[in-house]
C-alpha cells in the first residue's frame, strides 16, 4: 500500500486502474456509493468504467475491494463476480460522485450555498472508507484542473453540515438525518435567505428536508413569492401540515395568495381548530387591522391572582407569539382590560388580575388602516394592539413586528418605484 | 403583512383573456432586453457597415439569421424554465470542471472585447457632440459601476428600455429615404451571393454579432431570476421570440436606411459622423445628434448589462457567491470580475494610440471559438430526458437546431480563422 496517509481526494482516485486479484485490469476508478446513514458514511459500492459506455460499467460492492490507495484500487474477486451496471446496493446509499461534486450544496455550519469541488475521504485501517468532508475551495478547484496542489486557499466542510440538494439524480430523497438536525438549527431568517437563493429543483428539495415546524418557521420569513411556490409544489397533506404550524395571520395571507381550489383543499386537510382562524382572517381585507391581526393571544380570566396568571402563562409561552400581554375579557369575550408581565412581575402575587389590568386599553377596529395601526402602536409604545369589533368583542392583536413588516414593505415599495 | 393583493374569495374569476395577457406581462422581459442589448454598439456599427458597403445584398441574410437566433434562444428559455438554472450552472454540473473552467475563460475574453466595443461606442457617440473620450469613457464607466452596484438598476433599466425608441427612428429614415422596395424585396428574396472574402466576412460579422454567446447565458439566468415556471413557458416564450423578432427588424432597417442613403450616395463609413448620415432622412441636420443619442443609450445600456452577466455566469460555473444583493466582502470574486471587466473595458480604449480593430477582433475569435462550444453544450443538454423531462427537443427541432449549430459555427470558425492567420 502506498504512504499517502490516511486521507484521500476523490479526484486523486477517480480514473484510478482497478485491478483483480491477479493484477489484471479490469476498467477504471468512476464513482463510489456511500451509505445515508452514517454520520461519516462509509462506502458500500465501487463503480467501475470501461469504455465510455454507460451499460459496460461494473459495480463492486465494498467487501469485494481489498484495498483502495493512489496507485490502484485492488479487488478481492475476479471480474466475474461483479455486477454489471450502475447498480446501489441493497442497504440505502447514493453515488457521491453523481451527487456531490461539482452540485451545490447548503453548508449549515456557515449558513450558505457552496459548491463542491471535491470530495475528502477517511481510509480507516479496516480498510472502510468514510466520507468526512466536501472541498468547497479554491484549492480544490485548482486541483480538478490538474494544475496545482498547493495554489489557493483550502475550504473543507464537515459532512455532518452538508444537506445535498440533488434528488433527482438518486431516486427517490436524499435525507440525511444528521444534516437535516443542522439545518433545523439555521435561524428561520438564514433559511429562508438560502430557500430564495436556490433555483427552482434545489429549493423544493431543501424545503422538502425540513421539518414541518422548521418548514413553517422557514416559510413565515420567506417572501410571498417564493413562499407560494414552495407550498405549491407540495402534496396536499403536506402542505396542511406546514401551513397549520405556521402563525395564523401568516398563514392566512399564504392562503389567500394561492389559486382558491388549492386554498379550499389545504383548509380541508388541516387540523379544525387551526382552519378555522384561519378561515375567520381570510375574511378581512389585507391592508387593514383585520388583515395584519394574529388570533393568537392570551387571555385570561380576571379573577385570577397574579402568581396563577403566571403560572398558567407558563403553560401557554410554547405555543403563543406574544405572551407580553395578557388579554382580560367578559363572557361576551368584550375586552375589559390588559396585564403585562411586568405588572404581573412587580405586584403582589395575591393581587388580582381585575385589581392591577389597565382598564379600556387602546385599540383598533378591524377595518382601520395600516397607517392608523403604526401610528397608535408608536404612539402608545405598544408591542401590540388589540382589535376589537363595534361591540368591543377582541378579534385579535396586531403586533409591532406585523406593523414593522407592512410599514417596511411599503417602504420598500415606494424606494422601488422611487429610486431603485 | 404581505406585498401581494389579496384575491377577495367570492369576486369573480379574471377573464382568460385578461389572465393571459397578465401571465404574458408576468414573465416578459429576459427576450425583450436580450434583444436590445443585442443591438449593441457592435450591432449598430456592423449593421450600417453592412448597408452602407454592399447596399441591399446582404438584407437576405436577416430571414435565416432570424431563424437561427429563434431557435438558439428558445432553448435556452425552456432549459431556464425547465430546470430552473442557469447555462453556465448546467454546464458545470453534466460537463464537469475542466470544460467549464475553460468555456469559462473564454467568455471572459469575448465579454471582455464585447465590453471594449460598448465603450468605443460611448467614445465615438459623444465625440460628435465633441466631448474628449478621456472625458465620457471614465465617466460612463464610473457610472455604469455604480449604477449596478449602489444605484437604482432597475428603474434605469426602464429608462434604457424606453430610449431604443430611438431604433424606430431608422424605421422612419428607411421609410423616409424611400429605399426601392422593389429592388429591397428582389434582393432578399433571390439575393446574388457573391464569394469575395471582404463580403464572406461582412455576413459572418452580421451572423456573429447577432447570435452572441453571452445571449445565451444572460436569457437563460434571466429568466431563471425571473422565476419562470413550466407552466408559463408559452407565454415566455412569446416573449423571446418577439424579442428576436425585433432585434432582426431594427437590423433590418438599419441596413435598408444605410443602403438607401450612404450606399445610394456612394459614402463609406470611416467614422460615426458618416454613419449618422443614414438618418438624415428623418432628422435632417439633427441627424447626428439623434444618432449620438441612440448609439450613446446602446452602448451604455450593453455595458451595464454585459459585465454583470459575464460575472454572474462566471461565479456561478465556479461556486463563487453573486450578485448586486451580496455585499462586497460576501461576494469578492463577483465584485472583482465585474469591476474588473468595466475598468479593463474601459482603460483599454484610452490607451493612446491602440489599435481598436485588432482588439475588436480578437474578441470576435473569443465569440466565434466560444460560440459553437456553447451550442454543442446546449443541444446535449437540452436532450438529456433526466433534465428536460418530457420537453426535450422534438425530431424537428433537433434538425432546425444541429443545422443551425453547424451552420454559425462553420461561419464563427471561418472567422476565427481568417482573422487569426490574418487572412483576407
Amino acid at each position: 500500500m502506498a504512504n499517502d496517509g490516511p486521507f484521500l481526494f476523490y479526484s486523486a482516485l477517480h480514473g484510478r486502474p482497478v485491478l483483480d486479484p491477479d493484477g489484471n485490469l479490469v476498467g477504471r476508478f468512476d464513482d463510489l456509493a456511500v451509505t445515508l446513514t452514517e454520520t461519516f458514511p462509509a462506502a458500500t459500492a465501487l463503480l467501475i468504467r470501461r469504455g465510455r459506455v454507460e451499460s459496460f460499467r461494473l459495480t463492486a460492492r465494498w467487501r469485494d475491494v481489498e484495498s483502495v490507495d493512489l496507485a490502484a484500487v485492488r479487488l478481492r474477486v475476479p471480474v466475474e463476480r461483479l455486477v454489471p451496471g450502475r447498480r446501489l446496493p441493497s442497504e440505502p446509499s447514493f453515488w457521491v460522485g453523481q451527487a456531490l461534486l461539482d452540485r451545490q450544496i447548503v453548508d449549515t455550519s456557515g449558513a450558505k450555498v457552496v459548491r463542491v469541488n471535491d470530495l475528502h475521504f477517511l481510509r480507516v485501517p479496516t480498510g472502510d472508507l468514510h466520507l468526512v468532508h466536501v472541498d468547497v475551495g479554491f484549492r480544490g478547484l485548482v486541483r480538478r484542473l490538474g494544475w496545482s496542489t498547493t495554489m489557493g486557499k483550502e475550504r473543507l466542510i464537515s459532512w455532518r453540515y452538508v444537506q445535498p440538494l440533488t434528488l433527482a439524480a438518486t431516486g427517490e430523497s436524499l435525507q440525511l438525518t444528521v444534516a437535516r438536525k443542522e439545518l433545523g438549527r439555521l435561524h428561520p431568517a438564514e433559511l429562508a435567505d438560502i430557500l430564495s437563493e436556490l433555483d427552482g429543483r434545489e429549493r423544493e428539495s431543501l424545503f422538502r428536508a425540513l421539518a414541518p415546524e422548521a418548514a413553517a418557521r422557514a416559510l413565515t420569513e420567506v417572501e410571498p413569492k417564493v413562499r407560494q411556490r414552495l407550498i405549491a409544489g407540495l402534496p396536499a397533506e403536506r402542505a396542511a401540515d406546514i401551513v397549520e404550524r405556521m402563525p395564523p395571520d401568516e398563514a392566512a395571507d399564504l392562503l389567500a395568495a394561492l389559486p382558491q381550489p388549492q386554498s379550499e383543499l389545504l383548509l380541508e386537510k388541516m387540523e379544525r381548530a387551526e382552519a378555522a382562524e384561519v378561515q375567520q382572517l381570510l375574511r378581512y381585507e389585507p391592508d387593514t387591522a383585520g388583515g395584519m391581526m394574529t388570533t393568537e393571544f392570551v387571555t385570561l380570566p380576571s379573577h385570577l391572582t397574579a402568581a396563577e396568571a403566571l403560572e398558567r402563562l407558563r403553560g401557554l409561552a410554547r405555543e403563543v407569539e406574544l405572551i407580553y400581554y395578557i388579554y382580560l375579557v367578559d363572557p361576551a369575550a368584550r375586552l375589559q382590560g390588559v396585564v403585562t408581565i411586568r405588572h404581573l412581575l412587580l405586584f403582589d402575587p395575591a393581587a388580582r388580575l381585575e385589581e392591577i389590568m389597565r382598564r379600556d386599553p387602546v385599540s383598533v377596529r378591524p377595518d382601520d388602516t395600516p397607517e392608523r395601526v403604526a401610528e397608535i402602536t408608536e404612539k402608545y409604545n405598544l408591542l401590540a394592539v388589540p382589535v376589537l369589533d363595534a361591540q368591543g368583542k377582541l378579534l385579535g392583536v396586531v403586533t409591532v413586528d406585523d406593523v414593522l413588516t407592512h410599514m417596511t414593505t411599503r417602504a420598500w415599495k415606494w424606494k422601488l418605484a422611487h429610486a431603485p | 403583512m404581505e406585498v401581494e393583493a389579496r384575491p377577495r374569495p367570492l369576486s369573480a374569476r379574471a377573464g382568460g383573456r385578461r389572465q393571459s395577457v397578465l401571465r404574458f406581462l408576468a414573465v416578459m422581459g429576459p427576450g425583450i432586453i436580450t434583444a436590445n442589448v443585442d443591438n449593441d454598439a457592435g450591432g449598430i456599427t456592423t449593421y450600417s457597415l453592412a448597408g452602407a458597403r454592399y447596399g441591399y445584398g446582404l438584407v437576405w441574410t436577416l430571414l435565416p439569421i432570424t431563424v437561427a437566433l429563434v431557435v438558439v434562444q428558445e432553448m435556452c428559455a425552456r432549459m431556464g424554465a425547465v430546470t430552473g438554472k442557469g447555462l453556465a450552472d448546467l454546464i458545470r454540473e453534466n460537463f464537469g470542471v475542466r470544460l467549464t473552467f475553460y468555456t469559462m475563460v473564454l467568455l471572459l475574453l469575448a465579454d471582455l472585447g464585447n465590453t471594449v466595443a460598448e465603450f468605443a461606442g460611448v467614445a465615438a457617440s459623444l465625440e460628435i457632440f465633441g466631448v474628449s473620450r478621456y472625458l465620457s469613457v471614465p465617466l460612463a464607466a464610473a457610472f455604469v459601476w455604480w449604477l449596478v452596484v449602489y444605484g437604482s438598476y432597475r428603474r434605469v433599466e426602464k429608462v434604457f428600455l424606453l430610449a431604443c425608441v430611438f431604433y424606430l427612428a431608422y424605421v422612419a429614415s428607411g421609410v423616409l429615404a424611400q429605399p426601392g422596395w422593389a429592388s429591397v424585396l428582389h434582393e432578399s428574396m433571390a439575393p446574388r451571393t457573391r464569394v469575395d472574402a471582404a463580403y464572406v466576412t461582412m455576413l459572418v460579422g452580421l451572423v456573429g454579432t447577432t447570435i452572441a454567446p453571452w445571449m445565451q447565458f444572460y436569457q437563460q439566468a434571466a429568466i431563471v431570476e425571473k422565476g419562470v415556471r413550466v407552466e408559463d413557458y408559452p407565454y415566455s416564450r412569446l416573449d423571446v421570440v418577439s424579442g428576436c423578432i425585433f432585434t432582426d427588424v431594427v437590423a433590418f432597417f438599419i441596413i435598408v436606411a444605410c443602403a438607401a442613403t450612404l450606399h445610394a450616395g456612394g459614402v463609406a463609413i470611416e467614422t460615426a459622423g458618416d454613419a449618422a448620415q443614414a438618418l438624415r432622412p428623418l432628422a435632417g441636420a439633427y441627424c447626428a445628434g439623434l444618432f449620438a443619442f441612440g448609439l450613446f443609450n446602446a452602448s451604455l445600456f450593453s455595458a451595464s448589462v454585459l459585465p454583470l452577466a459575464t460575472a454572474y455566469s462566471v461565479c456561478e460555473a465556479l461556486g463563487w457567491e453573486a450578485g448586486v444583493s451580496k455585499r462586497m466582502r460576501e461576494a469578492p470574486h463577483f465584485y472583482a470580475l465585474y469591476t474588473g471587466l468595466i475598468a479593463l473595458g474601459a482603460a483599454i480604449i484610452l490607451v493612446p494610440g491602440i489599435p481598436l480593430i485588432p482588439v475588436m477582433y480578437l474578441s470576435q475569435v473569443a465569440n466565434g471559438v466560444l460560440l459553437p462550444v456553447v451550442l454543442v453544450f446546449m443541444l446535449l443538454l437540452i436532450n438529456r430526458r433526466d433534465l428536460m423531462g418530457q420537453h426535450t427537443n422534438g425530431t424537428a427541432m433537433n434538425a432546425a437546431a444541429w443545422v443551425t449549430v453547424i451552420v454559425t459555427s462553420g461561419l464563427s470558425l471561418y472567422l476565427a480563422v481568417t482573422v487569426f492567420f490574418g487572412a483576407g
